[in-house]
């Protein structure tokens, strides 16, 4: 399936369509592996057809496109580079059988600037994933303020 | 700073965590890559991150939500993070290479998280008083 068919497939949820273009723009996965993670519901904690050696890594690392995604979106590409004035670091905790979680965190200033998916990725659904993005830019939105006081207070 | 190190083994046995040859092989003895599986090395550094946080804070308070996130990395550096929810705080965040890890690198270790949550305290206390 090419990226224009799966894209089709996610007309009515804009910020998922944006996203999948981001995943395949960055070369994360493959026209077939955004399908499956996007626009299905997962057979399990994560795509039965796309697991790896280690399932931990394959929700790990897409909880990261996540917050890297939603980090761009509020804070521009730039975020990560020298260019920055934040120093920002993802982490992620991912679990098999318990909630998974991504933290982003600006360690300048010692802020939490999101906490991202808080539950169990079993069979994570398309609404599902788009609410979580949502709930991600929405809180690093947030930060933005937060951060700028506390470069002022803090110093 | 040995005591530390020794301080941090008692803590160890008195909770259970381990018996007295695993604490032995743990800290000191040095590490190789494939030292512990991926989920014991991230138990292993949760219990430095724990030891750490009781030693500056004492027990855990009501008034705060604090979550020790551990990290064991591949290609990337392995890390351990400590956050508090209420204000929003990363108290401490240190990335490390457990395939170094020896009884000097993890006395290291614990010194640097103690350091940086000592830290954390004072302004801990300051974004309760001003951001409520």
């Amino acid at each position: 399936m090419g990226l224009e068919e799966v894209l089709e497939k996610l007309a009515d949820k804009p910020l998922l369509k944006e996203f999948a273009e981001w995943l395949y723009e960055h070369k994360c996965y493959g026209e077939d592996a955004i399908e499956e993670l996007l626009c299905k519901e997962w057979d399990g904690a994560y795509p039965s057809a796309l697991i790896s050696d280690d399932l931990l890594v394959d929700i790990g690392s897409f909880l990261c496109f996540m917050a890297m995604f939603a980090l761009e979106r509020v804070y521009g590409e730039d975020w990560w580079t020298a260019k920055s004035r934040l120093h920002i670091r993802i982490v992620p905790e991912p679990s098999y059988d318990d909630r998974s979680y991504v933290y982003v965190l600006e360690l300048k200033t010692r802020t939490v600037m999101a906490v991202g998916c808080e539950r169990k990725t079993w069979h994570y659904d398309p609404e599902t994933i788009e609410g979580d993005l949502k709930d991600l830019i929405e809180q690093l939105e947030k930060s933005e303020g937060l951060i700028a006081v506390r470069m002022v207070t803090d110093s | 700073m040995a005591w530390l190190l020794s301080e941090f083994e008692d803590w160890l046995k008195e909770n259970e965590y381990y018996d007295a040859d695993e604490v032995k092989r743990l800290l000191y003895w040095q590490w190789s890559e494939d030292h512990l599986s991926t989920n014991d090395l991230e138990n292993f550094l949760v219990y430095m991150a724990c030891f750490a946080a009781e030693k500056v804070f004492g027990g855990p308070d009501a008034r705060l939500s604090v979550r020790f996130i551990p990290f064991a990395g591949e290609a990337s550096p392995s890390s351990i993070t400590i956050i508090e929810l209420k204000t929003r705080t990363v108290l401490a965040y240190l990335e490390l290479w457990p395939a170094n890890f020896n009884a000097f690198e993890i006395e290291r270790v614990l010194g640097r998280m103690i350091r940086q949550l000592e830290d954390s305290k004072k302004l801990l206390a300051v974004r309760v008083m001003v951001e409520g």
